[in-house]
């Protein structure tokens, strides 16, 4: 199957005029995104994600590198058939209403008019802009726009939908009423690509992220590697006082209660025989989980270990206090 | 697609303020027709009429010039408006070359304000044929509307342009406008004999090469005006024909900086 979206050592500089120095916004960037995915584009203001989504569109055109769309360089029209988009801040003509937004975009999709006033309709609805379809859009709200761009950006049933910030604005009920529609529209197999400053949603939605930095690629993984913090295990229960001393080569306990034990195993296959060990000691255990972090936590570390110089995700236990056996937490 | 940019053209025309202009001029001309109808001045427009027929319908040129003004202006916005940052994604994503793009929204808008024109021109025309019956040629009227529909669609190209290289629909229309009075200018007769006072054979050849390369709409639209005065049947097509090269190489150059640009 071919792969929706593909950019191979993309760079961009933007110039600066006679004499003027130029910014490169993006640098050497590499990704993929497979089909069926929700896939995060994660960075702090100025990190190149929209330049990055801006390039993928052809809305600007990449200094080196190549993309791809669908096998396809992204200038070739059909390349785009595929392609919904909803941007950044975007400013639809006020005088304009909502349908008319949606049956214009469907019209330059190449849609016929049928198709449009039927699938218009389903998605003004799913949307929940039915009811304010024949408003103009210089009346409405900054959510209710973002909204109807939502339904613009999927008339034509896109295969690949790519949202630059789609809940800026939005208020709690509409942003889980977007965070549905995305996951609905994996249900159905497409893809998305989804620029977001939202971490806890882009925690929420998407399968795999990659943060930008500077316009370089600082990670790209998937949310539960990237978040979950390595060796580290929580174990509920109930323990006795000699399960608080493990022997070194199996585990490090980290902090420990009569429900719960956080320790730190000595490698991936000693969770085995920590959690056999527990039991030799008396314990019953009911449940294991690997110990994980925010998605928020990983970004803002990477960030600034990027900005320090400090290269790679620091373990998580650095910041993890650790407590002496017997004290709970 | 064109079926799209054409009703989106049309439609954010028709409910844009700048049709209550276009209401206004008509209004003043009618108005003028029927004052001077009133006025008991038919034996003086007869007379003039008789002698040189182009007289009866000279209001058409001047109304045109108003309506070509406004929908030079209202062109001038079009462009600007589609490639803004805030909007220039929807368009751009969609599976439409960048060629196409910007010579369909071109040609969208030359025919939505050149329909708007020749609808006006038509209306102040049907009031002119019923007033003065007797002095104008429906031919000649129809045929003088299509030129000033022609004069135009040459600057269509080139506000688009300057449309796209300055990203401001009032620069564009500036800067088009001072062509457009350069233009007129330099086709003046007086102009010929100040070059050649001057004596400056550079100068000379310079507003020469400008003469020719910038569009002559004045030339354009007095192609009728001048056949008849000079009494001959046949019409000059030379400045169609530079105005209208003039004005495929703008467009050719529109085209090629649409395509290298960031948006």
């Amino acid at each position: 199957m071919t792969i929706p979206l593909r950019t191979t050592s993309l760079s961009k500089t933007y110039h600066g005029g006679i004499g003027g120095k130029g910014v490169q916004a993006l640098k050497n960037v590499s990704l993929e995104v497979h089909s069926g995915e929700i896939f995060g584009l994660l960075g702090p203001n100025g990190a190149g994600k929209t330049t990055l989504v801006k390039s993928i569109l052809n809305i600007i055109q990449q200094t080196s590198g190549s993309c791809e769309l669908f096998g396809l360089p992204p200038s070739n029209p059909k390349a785009r058939q595929k392609v919904g988009y909803l941007q950044e801040n975007h400013r639809f003509r006020r005088n304009m209403t909502g349908r008319g937004l949606v049956t214009l975009s469907g019209r330059l999709s190449g849609m016929k008019d049928p198709e449009i006033r039927e699938r218009g309709e389903m998605l003004l609805e799913k949307v929940g802009m039915l009811e304010w379809a024949d408003v103009k859009i210089g009346k409405y709200s900054k959510g209710m726009a973002q909204r109807v761009g939502m339904a613009q950006a999927l008339i034509h049933n896109p295969d690949l939908l790519i949202l630059d910030e789609p809940t800026d604005g939005v208020d709690p009920v509409g942003r889980a009423e977007i965070a549905k529609i995305i996951r609905d529209l994996k249900a159905e197999g497409k893809t998305a690509l989804i620029n977001s400053h939202a971490l806890a949603e882009v925690e929420n939605i998407c399968d795999r992220v990659a943060i930008l930095n500077q316009g370089s690629v600082l990670t790209i993984g998937n949310v539960s590697d990237l978040t979950a913090i390595g060796l580290e295990y929580s174990i509920s229960g109930s323990f006795a006082e000699t399960c608080a001393q493990p022997p070194a080569e199996i585990a490090t306990i980290i902090s420990f209660s009569s429900k719960e034990i956080v320790a730190r195993v000595a490698n991936d296959d000693a969770i085995d025989s920590l959690t056999d060990w527990l039991r030799g000691q008396g314990a019953s255990i009911r449940s294991l989980t690997q110990s994980s972090r925010s998605l928020e936590t990983v970004f803002l570390e990477l960030v600034e270990n990027a900005r320090t110089g400090v290269g790679g995700i620091r373990p998580s236990a650095d910041k993890t206090q650790v407590l002496p056996a017997g004290e709970e937490r | 697609m064109f079926r799209g940019l054409l009703l989106l053209a049309f439609f954010g025309t028709v409910k844009s303020r700048l049709m209550y202009l276009y209401g206004i001029v008509l209004l003043v001309w009618v108005g003028a027709l029927f004052v001077i109808n009133n006025a008991t001045i038919e034996l003086n427009m007869a007379s003039n009429a008789s002698i040189n027929g182009v007289g009866a319908f000279s209001g058409i040129p001047s109304l045109a010039s108003a309506l070509i003004f406004l929908s030079v202006f209202g062109v001038s916005r079009k462009i600007p408006e589609m490639i803004k940052p805030t909007l220039a994604g929807f368009y751009l994503s969609k599976p439409l070359s960048r060629t196409g793009f910007l010579s369909y929204t071109i040609l969208a808008n030359t025919l939505v304000f050149s329909f708007l024109i020749l609808l006006l021109l038509g209306i102040y025309g049907a009031f002119l044929s019923q007033l003065f019956p007797f002095h104008i040629s429906g031919a000649e009227i129809i045929k003088q509307l299509f030129l000033e529909v022609i004069v135009f669609v040459i600057y269509v190209p080139l506000i688009s342009f300057l449309g796209l290289i300055t990203r401001s629909g009032s620069f564009a229309f500036l800067i088009t406008f001072a062509v457009w009075l350069v233009a007129k200018i330099l086709a003046l007769e007086e102009m010929r004999g100040f070059l050649s006072l001057l004596d400056n054979n550079l100068m000379t050849q310079i507003a020469d090469v400008a003469y020719y390369i910038l569009p002559r709409s004045s030339d354009i639209s007095s192609m009728l005006a001048t056949a008849k005065t000079v009494g001959s049947d046949s019409l000059n097509w030379s400045a169609l024909l530079t105005s209208t090269l003039s004005a495929v190489g703008v467009y050719s150059l529109a085209v090629l900086k649409f395509r290298k640009m960031d948006l």
